[in-house]
Parts: C-alpha cells; structure tokens; sequence
C-alpha cells in the first residue's frame, strides 16, 4: 500500500527515504513499481499508445551506469561581498598591513622616505643613499608597488582611504 | 482538472542529483511510456521513437545537475523529448536521395532473405493486449474502486479532491486505490506469467 501512496505523493515525506531505499533494493518492490506506473500509462492511452520494450529501462538503465555520477554543485556564495562597509574595512586593513611591512623594510634600508599626494592619487618620491644601487632599484620597485596598489584600492571604490601612505623612517647617520 | 505536484518526482530527482542513479531508474520507469506516446505522435515510427525516448532520457540525465526545479520534472523532461524529436525529424528531411535508400532498403535483408519486421520492432511491446487486460479489470472492480482508480490516474486528482468527490475520508481513498491497484496487478502478472 505504501508504494501506492508514494506513487501518489501522499506519504508524509519522512517516509519517502526509506521506502525509495527499499524500491532500488529490492526487486520485486522495484516490479511492483513499474507495474503501477504501467497500469496509469494504460489507463491514460485507453490501450491505444505503444509502450516501452520490456528492456527499455535496463537498457536506459545501462547507459546511464557508464555516466559519470551527478552531483549537483550547492549555491554559491557571492563572489563579492557587497557591504561596503566591509569593503572598505578590509581595503583598510591590507593597506595597514602593507604599510607596516614597507615601514619596516624601509627602516632595514636605512633612508628616508617620504610620499605626498595630490589629492587625486597617491605619488610617492623616495629618497635613498644615491651610493648604494641595489638599494635604489629595490626601493623604485617598493615605490612602484605603492602606486600601483593605491591606485588599485581607489578604483575599488575606497575613496575614503586617500591612497597615500607615509612612511618616516630615521638617517642612521644623521 | 487540478495538476497535483509531483512531490515523488521532486524527491527522486534530488536524490538523482546526490548521485543516486537508481532514482533515475524509478523516473525512467515511471515517464518511459508517455515519452515514448508522445514522441511518436511527431516521428510516427514506435522503433524510432523509443530510440529517441532512450537519447531523451540520456539528455535529460546528463543535464540534472542543472535542474532547478522551475517546473516539473515532467514538463521539463517533456520539452527535452520534443526537441529531440524535432532534432531527429530535421536529420530526417536531410537524408540521402532516391538512389541511397534503395540501397538502404536491400541491406534489410537478412540471410533468410526476409524483411526486417518493421510494423512491430522488436522490443516494442503494442499495448492492446495489455490494454484489454486492464479494461477487464477495471470492468469487474466493485464501483468506488473503480472510481477511486480512474479519477486519480485519468484525471489526475489528488487524494484530497478524490475524497471531496466521494464524499469519503481520504484514508478510505488510498485503501481504495491500493485496492484497485492489487487487483489490476493481479490481472498483469497473470498476463506475463
């Protein structure tokens, strides 16, 4: 009776599982199932319309078996987080970061650098020890970096963070 | 005539996409014949039509992942058995000439030089026996169960509306469609032996 009433969708949907479990597990049930859906199929077409070979299904069966298995990939969480307020918090948080580690490998150079903004972008100038050419490449390259990730934070909308960043470091020397 | 969703279906066709495969079985079983009626209402060929039937389910299989159960699994595997159809009669109208299909029609000779059966494929079972079957039985149910059974297959009416006709409680409905349904099945097994 119940596969009766699951064909119907009149079991209480707790049921269905296990009753489903049983179906594909047992044959005779598995019968039982396709004779009821034969009967409304006969019923439908008054006898009139063809049916389906007796091996149709194990065929369709068969190939089926030589698919890969379907898995259904679950819904997938925005890309992008569009709280801006979020945004802009973690567009902060990077840019201290940044800054204390440039601070830091600034400080280990041992020169002094200073960066001024135009009030649109962020330049920044270095100045270094003009003797030491490594240094000098290393900061142009430190120097490029700043640019291009302030310019890079503004275009992400964070115009509240003026995309500038001053790093004092001390002459050694002085 | 109220359409009644189809909770099994919505059941079945999220365990197919868990990768229970066997629940594509018991939706193959279920749809196998309206498929296979409604495709050849546009190939007009029963041998065709339950290949077409067999790429349609493969189709449909194949692309349950992107199920989202917008419609019904039936509306939605009915679309996909039409367009294969279409697909098939369109290939149809392209084949060879004159000429080609004279030499298509010698290769169906086999040894014993007789023609391939082509009125009743192999395989494909025509339903008037089977058909005859059931309308005896349903002739020699007592008359609620009979009614029972012809307003829930025929008509497509839920349990809740099928009580409401007969003015019965829903359970005497489902003990009169299982009812029904046991003493058809009688009749089937009888028939296949």
């Amino acid at each position: 009776m119940r596969i009766s009433m699951l064909m119907d969708s009149d079991l209480d949907g707790r049921d269905n599982p296990r009753l489903i479990d049983a179906i594909e597990s047992n044959p005779e049930l598995s019968s039982t199932w396709a004779r009821y859906c034969l009967m409304g199929d006969l019923m439908r077409s008054s006898g009139t319309g063809i049916l389906a070979g007796r091996d149709f299904a194990t065929r369709v069966s068969g190939m089926i078996a030589q698919e890969p298995t379907i898995l259904a990939p679950k819904a997938l969480r925005p890309a992008i987080n569009t709280r801006p307020g979020i945004v802009t918090f973690g567009l902060a948080a990077s840019l201290a970061v940044v800054a204390v580690l440039v601070g830091k490998s600034v400080n280990d150079h041992a020169g002094v650098f200073q960066t001024a903004s135009n009030g649109q972008t962020g330049v920044s100038q270095m100045a270094a020890k003009p003797s030491d050419q490594a240094d000098n490449l290393a900061d142009s390259q430190f120097n490029d970096y700043l640019v291009m990730h302030n310019e890079t934070a503004y275009m992400a909308g964070s115009a509240a963070m003026l995309p500038y960043v001053r790093v004092v470091g001390s002459r050694p020397n002085r | 005539m109220t359409v009644m969703v189809e909770v099994i279906d919505e059941e079945l066709v999220r365990r197919v996409q868990k990768g229970d495969k066997k629940a594509f079985d018991l939706l193959v079983l279920k749809y196998q014949n309206r498929i296979i009626q409604l495709i050849n209402r546009y190939v007009r060929d029963p041998h065709e039509a339950q290949d077409i039937a067999q790429e349609t389910f493969i189709k449909a299989y194949r692309a349950m992942a992107s199920f989202r159960g917008d419609s019904a699994f039936y509306t939605w595997i009915y679309r996909i058995a039409i367009n294969t159809a279409k697909n098939h009669l369109a290939a149809r109208s392209r084949r060879p000439t004159d000429d080609e299909i004279e030499v298509e029609v010698a290769e169906q000779f086999e040894g014993d030089n007789s023609l391939k059966d082509q009125e009743t494929p192999e395989g494909i079972l025509l339903s008037e026996e089977l058909g005859r079957t059931i309308q005896l039985a349903l002739d020699e149910l007592p008359g609620e169960l009979r009614t029972a059974i012809t307003l829930r297959e025929m008509d497509g009416l839920s349990y809740d509306e099928i009580a409401e006709v007969m003015a019965c409680p829903v359970g005497t409905v489902r003990s009169r469609i299982f009812r029904a349904r046991e003493a058809i099945d009688k009749k089937i097994k009888t028939l296949n032996g």
